[in-house]
């Protein structure tokens, strides 16, 4: 409380230096009276201002307030969310005022890079999720707060760990070499890592789908614009809220593996599987029940001309294995002050999240649900107990050692200026600096110390990664009659600077240093330790306009354009243009619509923009060398390094382009009952970045990157909601939404680099590719054997098309596509009275998942070497499975699923007589409940469905979670 | 108002125009302009790559690949446990039935090119224009170093493009040459730059010596490439060996072993080597341990890594090239004679390196860790079946990274060459006497004179080598017993006439000349409309 105080004093003080100034010289009054809202509550915190002495006063937590002001003066009392009510004084002493909520000021208000217009100016397909509908009870990744809630947005929770991020993709996949991850924007800040930024911060996230609405962050817009806006600086009393829970996590059952018991039963059958009289439940000895916990505290408060917002978070999250964790704690500062009649405005943010993840074995649940069970930990000295068939998990997780630190550092400033009505002129720069440490270590009591090479290693490396940015813009604003439009012009610089440093050890004569006394070391004493280091920048920058402009709000349209140069390419190729347009109708706004009085909104949308991509690494146009030890040689009795290029420069690189056209409805009916919204899109992306090949000779290596293929996706977006019920005591809420994407390989070749099909994604052991890629066909085609059942005794799979032979090349086919062609969500709210009821299902329809597991270990060929899962032990026809692990149609498998993901029991306290509370609620999160799938591995959202080999479920992952969280929010 | 606006305005036109500079800083990569402004420091640290480079055709999937597997020496089977599948290119290596597409063309078509384009024609293309004077003798160096790339694709591929300089136009594609006008390339080259290379003893470079060595080989293969015409080179193939023989500089190691032991870089029997570092990684000398052994024969060695169980012995091939007995029911050696055998391969039961302890691959130790002379099948190999490629040293503590030196030449190959030359042209005895002065040193001398030497009339006699029959077939038995695993076993078999007509275990003949020529790479024709693909294959 004490901090508290010292900010209310500062900003007496900041009013007052504010306010000083101005003098009084007319008949003097002292007004005095009660603010209140509608219902006859006082109002707290509410703003009186008093227009001839330009000075202010705040209500007092009764509604009060008091002010000294002239005979002849205007007083204006506003408060947040509420229509400003203006009283003359007339000589009077008391005024007592109520204020009415402003249908306007709750108006959305939707971001759309470098600026904002309301909701129904939109004309492009721009989704905003505000904080009030965000996914509930503790998230990974801030990105999760969306799951489900955008039409178009895919996203799965690929692992249980305590910091992954999901994969997700928006509106398909419209790149092949580059990243396909949507650009973020943090309050203004682009290409900021959403990590930076805690998930009680952010209070609206909109996602800018199509061309046209990207196209103003031009280069960098591809895979659509994700923009964060955290909670701002609120004028008012100081308020101060507390956010917390506990989060409770549990690891889905995993049926598929035997018992010490079932194992020792199925010996008796099946010669080759080994009973060392152990029992061992292996995952239980790796994993926990994770408790995690999560603190979140904000104040924020201020006056019309100054106001600040500070927040501090803290999360102790618990990870599934042992050494698993995520610390972080996170501090925002947000200060605004206006001055010279609100001419000027200057805005700081300051940001910080320093974090540390515990690190594990990343194969460990693989090899303990594969390890025999019979098998006992230790040996009867207390020693591991070790086998030449994998590690011992418990010994890997316990001997292993490592942690990744983070600091994420903002730093935002922002000056405006108003000279004129309606124009702003504005400068903002921002530095984020991005500081990685990461340490891993094993001790001489790892089996790679015991019986491998390493007596005791440690690894420790690290970045550093600083990207300023400075924006100049002009806005300009103007209405006259029924024409209003908005004028922006701005230039952006962008520059990030990469460095890296790793380093290497291992044998270390005295244990237990962890990664912190490399020198100690033999290997750095033999000259053997590893030590690399390479720094590298990058350069974006931009010049950009844009055109609002509509009649009545009747006729909407838009248009922008950005000059983009990137330093990723040569001199003649180095800049690009990226225009937009897009127009919007409002039937509703027409006349002839005012007979029709249940239709509240319906605009039809039109808009065509060009994004670019540039290539994911730097300098690949210029020739570069370096030394490479491949290619050293002896001479004259030493080893002399040798210099050779470390690329083969393309001169010609230049910006690949999306082309996407976006059709689209709103709609909003029955007294705002029944809203929704339709777009359908087609995005074509030309000029694909991908590593062709090119012939030697003449060049010196065989692959260069170029631009030449072509994509395709087209897709429809689907968004409903209702409110059902609508009384004072009961409302019930329902909202869906749905997508369908298709997409298409158009071109892979052109008159200079040719490519027949791209083979994808290695898999291991059965070493064979899964996926292919061809033009005319989509990405993520499974490509392989389909079979009809066993021979030879069961030791080999009757391939078709080779049923009596050996298969090759020739007989593999499309088994199935790894991205999910439609995603659904579907959400449910309920309330009564004071509690409340939210419910909300996902689901990914229509492909196929690859399960690994089954692939590699249902077969009895394995049987001596692992603990196979049931499956492996069921006749296939007349035999028993003893064929080699194959890749073929039998493992890939339908990963249709509808999950029941969310459901939040809350509860909100009625505090009206209790002093200094403004209001209390408690709830009650369960999360990953159930999931209907015929898909038969541990959980099919768990499988990445981004990137050109999706649809792979590695057998080796940290399996996903199942949570139940309880916390409080108390605002006072 | 303006007093505001025009500074401000004007601040941000200064800044705008200031900041629209692109043009990209290098911190972590040597740009050409800064490595040329120091050529001739840099020369060194440029010319290295001419030789490192051949250390990746004993990576896997390359150049030895291409010497030795799908010949009757070796063979990588399919594993019980599905281990060496690889989409079936072992499998297709084996039987002779390989596609354009298969991934060891490529390879061997991108080492090669790579060491001529890159490391040879550009350096000396770069330092030419920084204005470095390079001595004759490293030009000369430079160019020879050429021809031995040239060599392995004149050898695989025949027919493809002549390139000597890196500063070619826009859009230029090369064109296929013969293998007629390849192999007088080579052979110029050589011969031009032969003479202007150091007289002493390199052992990593080409010397003089080094390069007659490539030229006897280019001239002793000559009339299998081209045909009987180029029958008459096997003369040049003499004169050269004599010229080696006759430096004196070389001589045979008395101890077979030694020539592929740690320490070989003073053997006196070897003229040219490709060096290995272990500390530094790829490339590495693959065939050695890492593709060979099995995946838990880390306890033979102490070894810090453990090998691939990948490439055996063709079961056909030691029974038939060695006089050794192995038992016809365990497949494990009885007795033999020629020390060659088992330096060229483990065998039997294996031990731990520091317990002297019988290895196992189980843990209830019912499985004996022995490796057997018999491989169950060519698609289900048991994990034991085989005997492995030995004749390097394997270091305690070996790792896949290798520190063996590869040799290439040795002065047995120059007697050898000049044998069979002699015995081509009729000269028997004089073909035996250069035999048996080579085989001395691998035999007990109190044997039997018919066990340590073989007679002239053997030699020069019809022998049934892979069920042909051969003449001098016993010669051809011979440089199996000396260089089994040097990669040089395609090329014999080519000269005798045995790699389309033979058959040995796993492997029936297709009987189809064209087979002595591998495909140009699928990609390659893809990219170069210019290259012609070699007769026999698709299109």
């Amino acid at each position: 409380m004490a901090n508290i105080t010292r900010i209310e004093k500062l900003l007496a003080f900041l009013v007052v230096v504010t306010f000083t100034t101005i003098q009084a010289s007319a008949q003097k009054v002292t007004v005095t009276g009660l603010v209140m809202d509608e219902e006859g509550q006082p109002v707290a915190g509410a703003n009186v201002i008093d227009r001839a002495g330009k000075t202010g006063v705040i209500t007092t937590p009764d509604g009060r307030y008091s002010i000294n002001t002239e005979v002849n003066s205007t007083l204006d009392y506003s408060f947040i969310g509420m229509k400003t009510v203006t009283e003359k004084v007339a000589g009077r002493n008391v005024i007592n005022v109520k204020l009415e909520m402003d249908a306007i000021g709750l108006e959305e208000v939707v971001a759309i890079g470098y600026g904002n217009i309301k909701k129904e100016e939109v004309t492009t397909a721009i989704a905003r999720v505000s904080s009030d509908d965000f996914v509930k009870g503790g998230v990974a990744s801030p990105l999760q707060l969306l799951q489900g809630k955008v039409a178009g947005l895919g996203m799965a929770t690929t692992s249980g760990d305590p910091s992954a991020a999901p994969s997700i993709t928006l509106r398909g996949i419209s790149t092949l070499a580059a990243s396909t991850s949507p650009l973020v924007v943090i309050d203004g800040v682009a290409g900021a890592s959403i990590n930076s930024v805690a998930p009680e911060d952010i209070e609206s996230i909109s996602v800018l789908k199509d061309g046209s609405a990207a196209a103003i962050y031009g280069t960098r817009g591809t895979n659509g614009v994700i923009i964060v806006t955290t909670r701002r600086p609120e004028s008012g009393i100081a308020r101060v809220s507390y956010s917390g829970y506990v989060k409770f996590d549990k690891l889905i059952d995993d049926e598929n593996y035997l018992s010490a018991d079932e194992y020792r039963e199925k010996t008796k059958e099946f010669p080759g599987m080994q009973d060392f009289g152990g029992s061992t439940d292996w995952v239980d000895e790796i994993t926990r029940k994770p408790v995690s916990h999560n603190h979140y505290l904000t104040i924020s408060g201020g006056t019309d001309k100054t106001n600040y917002s500070a927040s501090i978070t803290y999360a102790d999250k618990q990870g599934l294995y042992k050494p698993s964790f995520d610390k972080s704690l996170s501090a925002k500062v947000a200060i605004s002050h206006s001055m010279f009649d609100d001419k000027l405005r200057i805005s700081l943010n300051i940001h910080d999240k320093v974090l540390k993840k515990g690190l594990y074995p990343s194969e460990i649940y693989g090899q303990a649900t594969l390890r025999n069970p019979t098998l006992p930990v230790y040996d009867k000295n207390g020693d591991y107990y070790e086998t030449s068939n994998g590690e011992n998990p418990v010994a890997a997780m316990n001997e292993y050692k490592g942690a990744d630190k983070d600091n994420l550092l903002s730093l935002y400033g922002k000056v405006e200026l108003r000279p004129v009505d309606g124009l702003t002129l504005s400068a903002s720069g921002a530095y984020q600096n991005y500081y990685n440490e990461r340490e891993w270590s094993g001790s001489h009591k790892t089996y790679a110390a015991r019986y491998g090479s390493e007596f005791g290693s440690a690894t420790l490396n690290g970045g550093h990664y600083d990207d300023r940015t400075l924006e100049l813009q002009a806005d300009y604003t103007r209405t006259f009659g029924y024409h209003s439009m908005t004028a922006t012009a701005g230039y952006s610089y962008n520059k990030y600077v990469n460095q890296n440093w790793y380093m290497k050890a291992y044998n270390f004569p005295i244990d237990g240093f962890g990664a912190w006394n490399i020198g100690s070391a033999e290997s750095t004493l033999d000259g053997l330790s590893t030590i690399n280091s390479s720094k590298s920048e990058r350069k974006l920058i931009g010049f950009y306009g844009r055109l609002n402009y509509n009649y009545h709000y009747r006729y909407l349209f838009m248009a922008s354009i950005r000059r983009e140069g990137s330093d990723k390419f040569g001199e003649n190729n180095r800049w690009g243009w990226f225009p937009a347009v897009s127009a919007g109708w409002r039937i509703s706004n027409e006349e002839f619509m005012k007979n029709i009085p249940w239709v509240n909104e319906l605009k039809l949308r039109a808009g065509y923009g060009v994004t670019g991509t540039e290539p994911s690494a730097s300098y690949q146009y210029i020739a570069l060398y370096n030394f490479n030890s491949s290619y050293m040689s002896y001479s004259g009795g030493k080893w002399v390094n040798g210099i050779i290029p470390t690329n083969n420069p393309n001169p010609n690189l230049k910006w690949e382009e999306k082309h996407e056209t976006n059709l689209g409805i709103d709609f909003s009916m029955l007294g705002n009952r029944l809203y929704g919204s339709v777009d359908a899109y087609y995005r074509h992306t030309k000029d694909l970045l991908y590593t062709y090949n090119v012939p030697t000779p003449p060049n010196i290596s065989n692959n260069m990157l170029a631009n030449v293929g072509s994509i395709m996706n087209k897709g429809i977006e689907i968004e409903v909601g209702g409110e059902i019920i609508k009384t004072k005591d009961i409302s019930f809420t329902l909202s869906g939404n749905f997508s369908h994407n298709k997409n298409e390989l158009l071109k892979l070749s052109n008159d200079n680099y040719e490519l027949n099909y791209l083979t994808l994604g290695n898999l291991t052991h059965v070493q064979t590719y899964s996926h292919r890629l061809e033009e005319g066909w989509a990405i993520g085609n499974f490509y392989g054997w389909k079979t009809v059942g066993l021979k030879s005794q069961g030791t080999q799979w009757r391939i078709v098309g080779a049923e009596n032979s050996s298969a090759g090349e020739e007989q593999k086919t499309i088994l199935g596509n790894g991205i999910p062609k439609m995603f659904a969500g579907l959400k449910f709210n309920f309330r009564y009275k004071r509690v409340d009821l939210d419910v909300s299902f996902h689901g990914a329809f229509d492909y196929q998942i690859l399960n690994q597991y089954r692939m590699m270990y249902e077969t009895l060929a394995w049987i001596s070497s692992y603990n196979l899962p049931k499956s492996a032990f069921r006749k296939v026809g007349e035999y028993y499975n003893y064929a080699p692990s194959t890749y073929c149609d039998r493992y890939v498998e339908d990963g249709d699923y509808v999950k029941l993901d969310n459901l939040t029991v809350g509860y909100n306290f009625n505090v009206t007589k209790v002093p200094y509370i403004k209001s209390t609620r408690i709830y009650v999160t369960a999360k990953n409940l159930f999931t209907i799938t015929g898909y038969r591995g541990l959980d099919p959202e768990a499988v990445a469905i981004t990137g050109l080999t999706p649809g792979i479920d590695s057998y080796l992952k940290f399996p996903t979670l199942r949570s139940i969280t309880a916390g409080v929010d108390i605002t006072f | 108002m303006n007093r505001i606006l025009i500074p401000i305005i004007g601040t941000i036109a200064v800044a705008v125009a200031s900041c629209t500079d692109l043009d990209p800083k290098v911190y972590s990569d040597i740009t050409l302009d800064k490595l040329m402004a120091d050529a001739n420091e840099n020369a060194p640290y440029l010319l290295a790559p001419v030789y490192g480079q051949m250390r990746w055709f004993n990576e896997d999937r390359s150049v030895w690949d291409l010497y030795e597997i799908g010949t009757d020496a070796w063979v990588i089977p399919i594993n019980t446990d599905g281990g060496w599948n690889d989409g079936g290119i072992w499998q297709r290596l084996n039987k002779h039935e390989w596609l354009t597409t298969d991934p060891h063309f490529q390879n061997v078509w991108n080492h090669c090119w790579y060491g001529i384009s890159s490391c040879c024609n550009r350096v000396l293309y770069q330092l030419g224009k920084a204005n470095v004077n390079l001595d004759e003798q490293t030009v000369a160096e430079v160019k020879v170093a050429r021809a031995f790339y040239y060599y392995q694709l004149l050898t695989f591929f025949g027919n493809v493009p002549i390139e000597t300089t890196y500063d070619v136009p826009d859009g230029y594609l090369p064109k296929t040459c013969s293998r007629e006008e390849v192999y007088n390339f080579v052979v110029s080259e050589i011969r031009s730059n032969m003479d202007k290379l150091s007289e002493d003893k390199l052992y990593s470079r080409f010397n003089k010596w080094a390069a007659k060595e490539m030229l006897a080989r280019v001239y002793l293969n000559a009339e299998s490439w081209l045909g009987p015409s180029y029958a008459s080179k096997r003369d040049s193939t003499i004169i050269l060996c004599d010229e080696i023989i006759n430096s004196g500089k070389y001589s045979l190691d008395d101890d077979y072993s030694h020539v592929f032991s740690l320490d070989n870089s003073n053997s006196p029997e070897i003229i040219f080597a490709i060096p290995y570092d272990e500390t530094t990684g790829t490339p590495i000398l693959h065939c050695i341990y890492a593709k060979t052994q099995h995946y838990q024969c880390k306890p033979m060695y102490n070894a810090a890594s453990a090998g691939y169980n990948g490439l055996r012995a063709v079961p056909s091939y030691v029974s038939d090239t060695f006089d050794a007995e192995e038992s016809p029911t365990t497949h494990n050696c009885v007795s033999y004679h020629d020390k060659r055998y088992v330096e060229t391969y483990v065998m039997g039961q294996q031990y731990d390196y520091v317990t002297g302890d019988s290895l196992f691959f189980d843990s209830s130790h019912k499985k004996p860790f022995n490796y057997k002379n018999f491989i169950q099948s060519p698609t289900a190999a048991d994990e034991y079946d085989g005997y492995r490629f030995g004749k390097y040293e394997i270091k305690i503590c070996q790792k896949w990274e290798t520190d063996q030196d590869w040799v290439v030449y040795r002065y047995a190959e120059t007697l050898l060459m000049k044998a069979e030359c002699l015995l081509r042209n009729g000269d028997a005895s004089g073909a035996a006497e250069i035999v048996n002065e080579v085989r001395a040193r691998d035999f007990n001398p109190g044997l039997d004179k018919s066990v340590r030497t073989i007679s002239a009339a053997k030699l020069s006699a019809v022998t049934n080598v892979d069920g042909v029959d051969v003449k001098y077939g016993e010669f051809l038995n011979e440089l199996g017993r000396e260089f089994t695993g040097e990669a040089m076993r395609r090329e014999q078999l080519i000269r005798f006439g045995v790699y389309t007509k033979g058959s040995w275990w796993g492997h029936s003949p297709k009987n189809d000349k064209h087979l002595e020529l591998f495909p140009i790479p699928e990609n390659e024709r893809l990219t170069n409309k210019n290259l012609a693909q070699n007769e026999g294959y698709p299109e």
